[in-house]
């Protein structure tokens, strides 16, 4: 006979082992949703790789991609470039081209750099303009910096980009 | 063992329990991962009730859309997609070919449009070239409409060999901004 303990013991091994089957189910890769609208780097440098379980496999502005890094498109997975779009990897980096890519229209890939306004240097980028990047080797001049460094470029636009370090817009 | 007898209920009680949110858990995740094919979902996927297309949202090619393709996957290689017209309205004609080349010949071509209400699925037919090297071809009145979700699971099959292509042109449901 089974002590009290022992009875304890096998339920916590039997919910550890179902909590991790439902935890790696619920982790488990959306491979037949071509899933999401991508916003894979806020700021910073560093290479993307789309791989499954990813959920996102287009970009979202007229100049966009990853600066800094390179970008892996794994077995399964598929990079859409859309029409007028320019989806950039940086200089150094690679592109790896294992799964599928689709460019559509006048869409291109590009080696190069990301440009993004900051007309007040503090870090954000002025509304709107991370839509609106420039994607060239060498600096275009004016309030312009590489993407990856910026402290945030897309998740908050800055309101008032002549005001050093006012992020948030108030509606009010 | 009173005591005994009432732990091995608890226990297998608990059991049971654990056991049905499991299975609870594998049927609503189940659907997560259906990949169409099974006819339109109506609801799947919905965008009913989302918010408005985000002001920076790149817009459509308008009329007939060539895309090419690059695969590095091991299976049958498109090259071409067209798309005439790229985003028709709902209930208006399209047409898309597919550009496909492989050393075996290519079974079928199977399309599953992810719309806003719902996913569609659709077969291409070869209609120029061979099956190792041609031209699929399909169309179908647009079911659905395109302003939020517009997107495709394309798979490519040759005996056991399955090149899946997934392009997304438009999808606003998980956008945070």
């Amino acid at each position: 006979m089974q002590t009290p303990s022992s009875y304890s013991y096998r339920t916590q091994v039997l919910l550890l082992v179902l909590g991790v089957l439902a935890v790696g189910f619920f982790g488990s890769p959306e491979s037949g949703n071509a899933t999401t609208w991508a916003r894979y780097h806020h700021a910073g440098c560093g290479s993307m790789s789309l791989q499954t379980g990813d959920q996102s496999s287009v970009f979202w502005g007229y100049v966009d991609g990853v600066d800094g890094g390179g970008i892996d498109v794994y077995y399964g997975e598929t990079l859409t470039v859309l029409n007028g779009q320019t989806v950039v990897w940086s200089p150094g980096y690679s592109l790896g081209i294992y799964g599928t890519i689709v460019i559509l229209g006048t869409g291109q890939l590009k080696q190069t750099y990301i440009w993004i306004q900051d007309g007040d240097g503090d870090g954000y980028s002025c509304s709107g303009c991370a839509y609106y990047a420039y994607a060239g080797d060498s600096y275009p001049g004016g309030s312009y910096v590489r993407r990856c460094n910026l402290s945030h470029w897309m998740e908050e636009d800055d309101c008032d980009d002549t005001w050093y370090e006012q992020p948030w817009c108030d509606p009010g | 063992m009173r005591i005994n007898f009432t732990e091995e209920k608890a226990f297998w009680l608990r059991g049971l329990i654990a056991l049905g949110i499991v299975a609870a858990l594998f049927t609503i995740g189940g659907d997560k991962e259906q990949e169409g094919l099974q006819g339109p979902v109506a609801g799947k996927g919905t965008t009913e009730n989302r918010e408005t297309v985000p002001e920076y949202t790149i817009p459509y090619p308008e009329g007939r859309t060539e895309m090419n393709v690059s695969s590095g996957e091991p299976g049958p290689k498109p090259s071409k997609m067209i798309a005439d017209p790229f985003a028709p309205k709902k209930g208006e004609m399209q047409t898309w070919r597919i550009k496909a080349a492989y050393e075996e010949p290519i079974d079928s071509i199977e399309m599953t449009l992810q719309l806003d209400s719902g996913e569609y699925p659709e077969t291409l037919k070869l209609a120029e070239g061979t099956a190792t090297d041609g031209w699929w071809e399909g169309t179908w009145n647009m079911p659905d409409s395109t302003e939020h979700r517009y997107a495709a699971v394309i798979l490519l099959k040759s005996g056991k060999a399955t090149t899946k292509v997934k392009p997304v042109f438009r999808d606003i449901t998980r956008t945070i901004f």
